[in-house]
C-alpha cells in the first residue's frame, strides 16, 4: 500500500467522538524487554515481556459543552476508566488496511491550561492503559 | 465546529495579588498516579488512578519593589508558606467563568537572560490541598465601594458526595481603616430571599487571600452567591470569589 498522509485520524473518548479537536494522535504499543543473555551468545539477548500501550494526543483546547475539556477533565477528576478507540482513517471502514485499536484507558496526564499570550491553546493528554488492546479488523 | 482557545484573556491570582499583567506564560498540569492492576491470564501491563497531581509553571516579566510589592518581591520571599490560593482562569476571571485553583506549593522561582532581552523570569510548583475547578462567583476587575451582593449562579446543589470551597484574593483594599467581609450564601431561587451563609471569610482591613474549609453536602439549593459588607472611611476593594462544587 502506497505511504498515508494523515489527514483523518478517528479518535473516540468515553464514546464522544473527538477527531475534529485534536491535530496529533499516537498510539504506541510495546513489551517490557526481559533479558535472557546467557553464556556462549555475545549479544544481549531479550525475551518479550508484558505488553503495554498508550495514546497520547494533542487537542487545541475548547471549553465549549461536549467538547475537549468537558469530556476529559471529569476522566481525570473522577478516575473515571473509559472506553478509547482509534484508527488512522475515519471515513473508510473498519477493515484489514483500516483496524481500529481499542481498550479501556485511564488519564494520566492531561494539561486543562497551556500555552503562551496569543497562541491557540493546545491541551495534551496522555491515556494509559487499564486493559487489554484489542484490534479490530471489521 | 467551534474555535479552538487562543490565550489573550488567562488572569492570574497568587494570594493577594493579580499577576495577570505581567504574565504571558502559564501551564497548568492535572494527572494521576497510576497503580498497577496487573494479573494473571492479561498480557498487557495495566493501572488503576490512584492520587491526583497538579504542576503548574508560568513565565513573566521580573519587576521588582516592595511599594507596592512586586512580582519578584512575592515569588522569592512572601509566597513561600503552603496554602495561599493560586488561581488561573484561561477565558478571564469574570463572573460565571471557570477556572482552575490551587493551594500553592512553590517548587521553583529563577530570573534572567542573554544580554539584550526583556529580562523575564519562570516559576512552577504544584499544590499543598485539593485541585478545584471553581467558578468566578465576584471579579476582581471593578472596585466595590459600598456594601452589596453578586450576581446568582446556578452551579446546582451540593449531593451528599459532593463537597464545596470557597476561596478568595483581596488584590487591592484603599480608604481610611476600609474593612471587608464576605460571605457566599444558596438559595433555592436566585432571589436570595430564603438565603442560607454557606462560607464566611474572615474580614479583610487589607490585600491578601484564604481558602475556606470544605462544605459537604447534601445542600438542595442550587443558587450562590457573593455578599459583602464594607466598613471604615471612603473604603474600595478590588476582590475575586471562586467557588467550586465537585466530588470528594
Amino acid at each position: 500500500m502506497a505511504e498515508e498522509v494523515f489527514f483523518d485520524a478517528f479518535l473516540e473518548i468515553n464514546g464522544v467522538d473527538l477527531s475534529d479537536q485534536a491535530n496529533e494522535v499516537r498510539l504506541t504499543t510495546g513489551r517490557e524487554m526481559r533479558d535472557k543473555s546467557r553464556f556462549g551468545k555475545k549479544t544481549r539477548l531479550n525475551k518479550a515481556g508484558p505488553k503495554t500501550w498508550g495514546i497520547s494526543v494533542t487537542f487545541l483546547q475548547n471549553y465549549d459543552a461536549a467538547k475537549v475539556d468537558a469530556t476529559i477533565y471529569p476522566l481525570w477528576d473522577n478516575g473515571t476508566e473509559f472506553t478509547v478507540k482509534v484508527r488512522a482513517r475515519k471515513t473508510d471502514t473498519i477493515s484489514a488496511t483500516n483496524p481500529e485499536y481499542s481498550s479501556t484507558g485511564v488519564v494520566e496526564n492531561y494539561d486543562p491550561v497551556g500555552g503562551t499570550w496569543g497562541d491557540i491553546m493546545n491541551a495534551p493528554l496522555t491515556i494509559s492503559a487499564a486493559d487489554d488492546l484489542a484490534r479490530a479488523v471489521a | 465546529m467551534a474555535e479552538p482557545e487562543v490565550l489573550f484573556d488567562c488572569d492570574v491570582l497568587v494570594a493577594g495579588y493579580d499577576f495577570t499583567g505581567q504574565h504571558n506564560m502559564v501551564t497548568v498540569s492535572v494527572g494521576r498516579e497510576l497503580k498497577e492492576k496487573s494479573v494473571f491470564r492479561k498480557k498487557t501491563r495495566i493501572y488503576k488512578p490512584g492520587p491526583k497531581t497538579l504542576s503548574f509553571s508560568s513565565r513573566f516579566f521580573y519587576a521588582a519593589g516592595d511599594s507596592p510589592p512586586q512580582i519578584d518581591d512575592q515569588f522569592f520571599s512572601a509566597i513561600d508558606d503552603a496554602g495561599v490560593p493560586m488561581s488561573v482562569w484561561p477565558r478571564g476571571a469574570d463572573e460565571g467563568n471557570d477556572g482552575m485553583a490551587w493551594a500553592l506549593v512553590k517548587e521553583s522561582y529563577n530570573f534572567g537572560g542573554p544580554f539584550g532581552d526583556i529580562l523575564t523570569g519562570e516559576s512552577s510548583g504544584g499544590t499543598g490541598a485539593e485541585i478545584l475547578r471553581p467558578t468566578s462567583l465576584k471579579d476582581q476587575f471593578a472596585a466595590v465601594t459600598a456594601s452589596g451582593s453578586g450576581t446568582g449562579f446556578q452551579l446546582g446543589a451540593l449531593t451528599a458526595s459532593q463537597r464545596a470551597i470557597a476561596f478568595i484574593h483581596v488584590i487591592e483594599a484603599l480608604g481610611t481603616t476600609p474593612t471587608l467581609d464576605v460571605i457566599v450564601e444558596s438559595d433555592p431561587l436566585n432571589t436570595f430571599l430564603a438565603s442560607t451563609t454557606r462560607f464566611t471569610f474572615s474580614q479583610f482591613a487589607a490585600s491578601g487571600s484564604q481558602i475556606l474549609a470544605e462544605i459537604s453536602g447534601p445542600i438542595t439549593d442550587t443558587w450562590w452567591r457573593t455578599l459583602w459588607t464594607l466598613g471604615g472611611t471612603s473604603p474600595s476593594f478590588k476582590f475575586l470569589v471562586g467557588l467550586y462544587i465537585g466530588p470528594k
